[in-house]
C-alpha cells in the first residue's frame, strides 16, 4: 500500500491507547511514533537495504535493445542457478529515453513450453502508458531445459524508475522465482516487529530514567504501539498479491499475500486512508479529557457516505471494465513498487 | 434581502473576479498579497462595507484558483498551491496539449466549488463538530504532517554505482536535499518570524517575498538560463479526454485535500493537493490535474468560507486572516450568501479561463518565451519591491537561492513550506524560543 496509508493507520493504532490520547492532550508526540513505526518497514527496504543488495547479472540493455541477449542471458544464469544449487540474483535495469519517456520490455516465463522470452514494448510515460505513436519491438526466446516451480508463464514488466529484481532459487528440483528478494524480508516480520517495539520502550525507559521530568509515555505503551503499528503494516500488506517473509529468522521463505488487491489500487488505499483517519478522530472523541460525543453525524459522515460514494464509484468502474484476454500471470511487481515508493510529483 | 442589494453583491463578486484576471499580469502572486493590495486601495475609498469586502475576496479567491492555473501551466510559474502541477504542466505543454491541462484543473476547480455547495449545509456541522475534537491535538497533527512530508519522499536518483554506501547516495541525492531545503527554509521562516528586516509598515506581507522567492522565482530563472522554448503550437481542443468517473474521483479526492489543508492551521494549498495526491494512489495524470485543481479551489475558498460558519469562525489562510480584522460574528445568512456567491463565480470564471486558455494558446507561441519568464520575473521583483521594500528584495534572493534546492536536485518542491512548519511547529510543542535563541533572534 501507499506511504500515507501504512503512516495513518499506525497513527490510529497509537491513538486506541487512552493514555496515548491523554498525553497528547498535554503535549505529548507519542501518536507519531505510531505513525513512523508504520512508515518504517517501508522506509528501510526502499532507503536503505535495496541499495546494498548485491546482484549476480545487472542485466542493462541499453537503448539498442536486443531482446535475443536478454533472454540468453536470464537463461544461462536461471542455469547457473540449477547447477550449482545457489541462489542466483538478476537486476533488470530499465531504458530511459526522455524525461518521461522508457522503452518497455517484457520478460516472460513460460513453463509449458520451458523458455524464456523476451519482448520489447512500447515507449511509456513514467505513468507507464504507452506514448503515441509508439510500436512494440520484436521478441527473442531461449530454451531453458530446466523445471519452473510455476504453473503458469509468468510475465514481468520493466520499463519505469529502476527496474525490478529478481532471485532464482533452486527448491529441489525447480527453480523458483523470487520477485523483488531485497523487499519485505526482516523488515516485514513479526520478529522485526517485536524487536523495534522492545528496542523503542527500552530507548523510552532509558530517557525517563535520565530525564525524570519528561512528559514521556510509559516505555511499556509506547514498546506495544510500535509493535503494533508494524504488525498492521505487515497485515495490510499480506493482503495484496507479493507478500512477506513473516518468520524471519527461523524461515526465509515469503509468504504469499492474500491477493485481495493490488498495492496500486486506489480503492484499498484511499478506504485505508479514510478509515484511519475516521478511527482517529473517534478515538480522539472517546478519550479526550472532555469526550465529545459521537452522534449520529460522525457515523453518517465518517462511515455510510463514503462507503455509498465509493461503492457507488467502483461499481461504475466495474461496469465499464472490459473482459481482457490473460495469457500469462503478470507479476505485480512494477505496479506494487511503484505504489509503495512513488509520490505524486514522482510521476510528473 | 432586495433585489438590489443581491445585485450590488452579485457585481461587487464580479468586480473581485476583474481583480483576479488583472493579476494574471503579475503570475507566481499569492492571494494573500493580492488582497492586501486590494484592501490598501479599498482604504482610501470612503463607505465600503465589511460585507461588500468580503464578497469581492469571494469573487477573487474564485477567480484567483481558477485563472492562475494558466501562468503554471504556460509559463512555470506557480503560486504555492499550484506547485505539483509544474511537472505535469511541462509534460502536457511539450506535447502541444497545455491547453487540455489547463481545462482539466478547471474542471477540477467547478467539481471542487459545486462539492461546497450541495455539501454547505452539512459542513458547519461537520466542521463545528471536528474543531472541538481535533483542537487539543493540533501539534501533534501538525508533526505527523512533517514527518510524513519527509519520511516518504522516496528517492529517485539513478543507482548505477557499485552496491554500498556509493549506490545509496546516488539513488538518495533527491531525499537528502528535500531534507536540506525543509532545513534551511524553516531558518529562514525562523528569522522572518523572529526579527524579520522587513519594516512594520509592511508586516503583513513578511512572507511574501520568501514565497516568491522559494516558488516562482527558481522556476522563472530556470527557463531564462535555459533558454527554454515553448512547442509554436498549443492544439485548442474542442473536448477533453476524460470520463466522468475520473472527474468525480479526482474532485472528490482534491476537495478533501484542500478542506483538509483549509481546516488545518498551517497545512497550506501545497500540502493539501500532496495528501490529495496520495491518499487516493492516483496513476493517471488526468486524474491527478483534476484532483490538483479541485483542491485549490478548496483550499482557498474553503479557508474563506469556513471563517463565514457561524459558531466557528475558523481564521485559516491570508484571505480569511486579512478579513477576520474586520469581521466579528457571521450570520447564517451571509454564509449561505457566500457559498451562493462561490457558486456563481465558479460558473463565470470557468467560462473566462476557457476564453483565456485559447488567448494564451495563441499568445504564447508568438512570444519568446525567454522574455516572456524575463518580463514575468521583473515584474514579481518590483512588486516585492514596491510591497516589502528592498529588504524584502533581498529575502526573496536568499528563499531564491533554497528555491533553487528542489529545481537542481529533483527533490520536492513542498519541503519548502518548512518555511512555516518549522518554526510554527516548533512553537506548538514550546520549542520555537530555543531554537531562536540558539540561532541568536532572541
Amino acid at each position: 500500500m501507499k506511504g500515507i496509508a501504512h503512516f495513518l493507520t499506525g497513527l490510529a493504532v497509537a491513538t486506541c491507547f487512552r493514555e496515548v490520547v491523554q498525553q497528547a492532550c498535554l503535549g505529548s508526540l507519542l501518536p507519531l511514533v505510531g505513525g513512523i513505526a508504520g512508515l518504517l518497514p517501508d522506509t528501510l527496504d526502499f532507503k536503505l537495504l535495496r541499495y546494498f543488495e548485491r546482484y549476480d547479472l545487472e542485466i542493462d540493455p541499453g537503448t539498442d535493445l536486443d531482446p535475443l541477449r536478454i533472454a540468453e542471458q536470464l537463461a544461462e544464469i536461471m542455469r547457473d542457478a540449477s547447477v550449482t544449487g545457489r541462489r542466483r540474483k538478476v537486476l533488470l535495469r530499465t531504458v530511459r529515453l526522455g524525461a518521461d519517456a522508457w522503452r518497455q520490455y517484457r520478460v516472460r516465463f513460460d513453463p509449458v513450453v520451458d523458455e524464456v522470452q523476451v519482448c520489447i514494448g512500447p515507449t511509456v510515460s513514467t505513468a507507464q502508458i504507452p506514448l503515441p505513436g509508439s510500436v512494440a519491438g520484436g521478441c527473442g526466446s531461449v530454451p531453458l531445459g530446466l523445471l519452473l516451480a510455476v504453473e503458469s508463464p509468468v510475465e514481468v514488466i520493466v520499463d519505469v524508475f529502476n527496474g525490478p529484481s529478481l532471485a532464482f532459487v533452486p527448491e529441489r528440483e525447480r527453480i523458483a522465482l523470487h520477485f523483488l528478494d531485497w523487499h519485505r524480508r526482516w523488515t516485514h516480520s513479526f520478529a522485526f516487529a517485536v524487536l523495534l517495539g522492545m528496542a523503542v520502550g527500552g530507548a523510552f525507559w532509558l530517557v525517563k530514567r535520565l530525564e525524570s521530568g519528561m512528559p514521556l509515555a510509559s516505555p511499556m505503551l509506547s514498546g506495544l504501539v510500535v509493535t503494533l503499528a508494524v504488525l498492521v503494516h505487515i497485515l495490510f500488506d499480506q493482503m495484496g498479491h507479493m507478500g512477506s517473509n513473516l518468520f524471519y529468522p527461523f524461515s526465509r521463505r515469503r509468504i504469499l499475500g492474500l491477493r485481495w488487491f493490488h498495492s496500486s489500487d486506489a480503492f484499498p488505499n484511499f478506504a485505508a486512508v479514510w478509515g484511519s483517519a475516521w478511527l482517529i478522530l473517534f478515538n480522539l472523541a472517546r478519550f479526550s479529557n472532555s469526550p465529545q460525543p459521537a452522534g449520529w453525524l460522525f457515523w453518517c459522515v465518517g462511515a455510510g457516505l463514503p462507503l455509498a460514494v465509493a461503492g457507488a464509484l467502483a461499481l461504475w468502474t466495474y461496469r465499464r471494465r472490459r473482459p481482457e484476454q490473460v495469457t500469462a500471470t503478470e507479476v505485480p511487481l512494477q505496479q506494487d513498487l511503484l505504489a509503495e515508493m512513488e509520490d505524486s510529483e514522482g510521476l510528473s | 434581502m432586495s433585489f438590489l442589494e443581491v445585485f450590488s453583491l452579485l457585481l461587487t463578486t464580479l468586480a473581485g473576479i476583474g481583480i483576479a484576471g488583472i493579476s494574471l499580469l503579475l503570475p507566481g502572486l499569492h492571494v494573500t498579497t493580492v488582497a492586501a493590495l486590494v484592501l490598501a486601495v479599498i482604504a482610501e475609498i470612503p463607505d465600503v462595507s465589511t460585507e461588500m469586502i468580503l464578497f469581492l475576496f469571494i469573487g477573487l479567491a474564485v477567480g484567483y484558483a481558477m485563472f492562475h492555473i494558466l501562468p503554471a501551466i504556460f509559463l512555470t510559474v506557480p503560486d504555492e498551491g499550484a506547485i505539483l502541477v509544474v511537472g505535469p504542466g511541462q509534460k502536457y505543454r511539450s506535447q502541444s496539449r497545455a491547453c487540455e491541462a489547463v481545462i482539466l484543473m478547471g474542471l477540477g476547480g467547478l467539481g471542487g466549488l459545486l462539492v461546497l455547495v450541495v455539501c454547505a449545509l452539512p459542513i458547519p456541522l461537520i466542521f463545528r463538530y471536528l474543531y472541538v475534537t481535533v483542537r487539543p491535538h493540533w501539534h501533534w497533527m501538525i508533526w505527523a504532517i512533517v514527518v510524513w512530508m519527509l519520511l516518504s519522499e522516496w528517492p529517485r536518483g539513478a543507482d548505477r554505482a557499485p552496491a554500498g554506501w556509493g549506490r545509496w547516495w546516488e539513488g538518495n541525492q533527491n531525499v537528502v536535499a528535500g531534507l536540506i531545503s525543509f532545513l534551511f527554509a524553516g531558518i529562514l521562516g525562523f528569522i522572518l518570524l523572529y526579527r524579520s528586516p522587513i519594516s512594520f509598515a509592511a508586516a503583513y506581507q513578511r512572507l511574501f517575498p520568501a514565497f516568491a522567492g522559494l516558488f516562482a522565482v527558481p522556476w522563472l530563472a530556470q527557463n531564462i538560463v535555459t533558454r527554454t522554448t515553448l512547442k509554436p503550437f498549443q492544439y485548442v481542443p474542442k473536448s477533453v479526454d476524460v470520463t466522468p468517473d475520473l472527474i468525480v474521483r479526482g474532485t472528490l479526492a482534491g476537495v478533501l485535500g484542500g478542506l483538509f489543508a483549509a481546516f488545518f492551521p498551517l497545512v497550506t494549498g501545497g500540502i493539501g493537493a500532496l495528501v490529495a495526491g496520495h491518499a487516493t494512489a492516483q496513476r493517471d495524470d488526468r486524474v491527478f490535474l483534476i484532483c490538483q485543481g479541485a483542491s485549490r479551489m478548496a483550499y482557498i475558498v474553503g479557508g474563506l468560507v469556513l471563517l463565514l460558519v457561524p459558531g466557528l469562525h475558523l481564521t485559516r489562510g491570508g484571505l480569511a486572516w486579512l478579513l477576520s480584522t474586520r469581521w466579528a460574528v457571521a450570520l447564517p445568512r451571509t454564509y449561505y450568501l457566500a457559498v451562493g456567491a462561490a457558486a456563481v463565480a465558479g460558473g463565470v470564471t470557468f467560462l473566462l479561463l476557457l476564453v483565456f486558455t485559447y488567448w494564451a494558446s495563441q499568445w504564447i507561441s508568438r512570444l519568446s518565451y525567454r522574455w516572456l519568464s524575463m518580463g514575468a520575473l521583473s515584474g514579481l521583483l518590483i512588486t516585492v519591491v514596491v510591497v516589502t521594500g528592498w529588504a524584502g528584495l533581498w529575502v526573496c534572493v536568499v528563499a531564491s537561492g533554497i528555491g533553487l534546492i528542489p529545481v537542481l536536485w529533483g527533490s520536492r518542491r513542498v519541503n519548502l513550506l518548512g518555511l512555516l512548519l518549522l518554526p510554527i511547529g516548533l512553537d506548538l510543542i514550546g520549542l520555537a524560543d530555543v531554537l531562536a535563541h540558539w540561532l541568536g533572534l532572541m
